[in-house]
């Protein structure tokens, strides 16, 4: 079971890593991270949008509406040059607590 | 095919936003819905693929709550943050004055002071305008910061909004002969960098304390 408290950090990573690929909408995103991590990791609706609308007034990520052929609207989010820069060294500490894990708890890579 | 905003705007009735805002995240919701309904149709029957969508806003309150709280990120914080830095602007703004004055000399404030505007050029007022201006400048940077981007081009930009509105207000004033068209002339022109200078160094303490990523555990 992976904690609250984890989920929080790790979840911004998640959110930076995908968006750092690909702009993407909020559905997209979840339903991304949710097959990346082998369902490990799923957003609910109250973990996914609120975190986003943080990281957004943070400056780290940018949503902006379009219009689908079809007429759908949709709020596509991408990160931007603020976002990238928190995410090299959250990619740096991440792996360096996964190494402290290893060494301590013998947690390896799958 | 349910009409997934009224679910959604239905659900989150106590979501206390400013309209324009409320409807953004009513709209965003109910796509997700939407999108989630569309997948798990391909499996299930209607019904049952309409009923576990729905179950995504089973628990709305702690929803709405977040929600709430995301948007209203520790506002004391944001506020204070924002007028400290807007005073920093101001400041500087004000100070640059004085320094191109003393290359510049005298004449200009005289020739000032004789038009009768020595109590807007000297007077504490300047300064509670600079300072008021400051505030200004910088919640205009945090407003158009997610849509430009943070950093120097943004804070520029803000100063210079400022300094337009400035130089309007000091033309209304020369149009009915309170202030020479000279005296005009040079602040307008002192004031856009004393006032894209001012933005910038409020910016740089406004991106220096902005938050950090949380983490459950330091590591180091």
């Amino acid at each position: 079971m992976i904690t609250t408290g984890i989920k929080r950090g790790s979840a911004e990573l998640a959110i930076l890593a995908q968006l750092a690929d690909e702009p993407l909408h909020g559905y997209e995103l979840a339903r991304r991270i949710e097959v990346r991590s082998g369902g490990a990791l799923r957003f609910t609706l109250a973990s996914l949008y609120p975190l986003l609308y943080r990281m957004e007034n943070r400056g780290w990520v940018r949503g902006a509406w379009q219009t689908l052929p079809n007429g759908r609207r949709r709020r596509r989010y991408e990160i931007t040059s603020q976002g990238r820069k928190q995410l090299a060294p959250m990619r740096k500490q991440w792996g360096v607590f996964f190494r402290a894990l290893h060494k301590l708890a013998g947690v390896g890579r799958a | 095919m349910p009409d997934w905003r009224s679910l959604t705007a239905e659900r989150l009735a106590g979501l206390r936003l400013p309209e324009a805002r409320r409807e953004e995240v009513v709209q965003e919701l109910s796509e997700h819905l939407e999108d989630e309904f569309i997948t798990l149709r391909q499996e299930l029957p209607e019904d049952e693929a309409q009923r576990q969508a729905l179950s995504l806003l089973a628990r709305s309150d702690v929803l709405v709550r977040e929600i709430r709280k995301a948007e209203q990120e520790d506002p004391m914080a944001q506020t204070t943050r924002l007028v400290l830095c807007g005073l920093v602007t101001g400041a500087v703004a004000f100070l640059f004055g004085p320094a191109v004055f003393a290359f510049i000399g005298d004449p200009f404030v005289a020739e000032a002071g004789a038009a009768g505007a020595s109590i807007v050029i000297r007077g504490p007022y300047l300064w509670l305008l600079h300072l008021a201006g400051g505030v200004w400048t910088m919640w205009l940077y945090m407003v158009i910061r997610p849509r430009y981007g943070p950093g120097a081009k943004t804070a520029a930009l803000a100063g210079f909004a400022l300094w337009v509105l400035g130089t309007l207000g000091a033309a209304s004033w020369t149009s009915v002969g309170l202030i020479p068209s000279n005296v005009l002339l040079a602040s307008t022109t002192i004031g856009l960098p004393a006032w894209v200078l001012g933005a910038l160094a409020g910016a740089w303490p406004y991106e220096l304390s902005e938050r950090k990523p949380s983490q459950a555990l330091k590591v180091s």
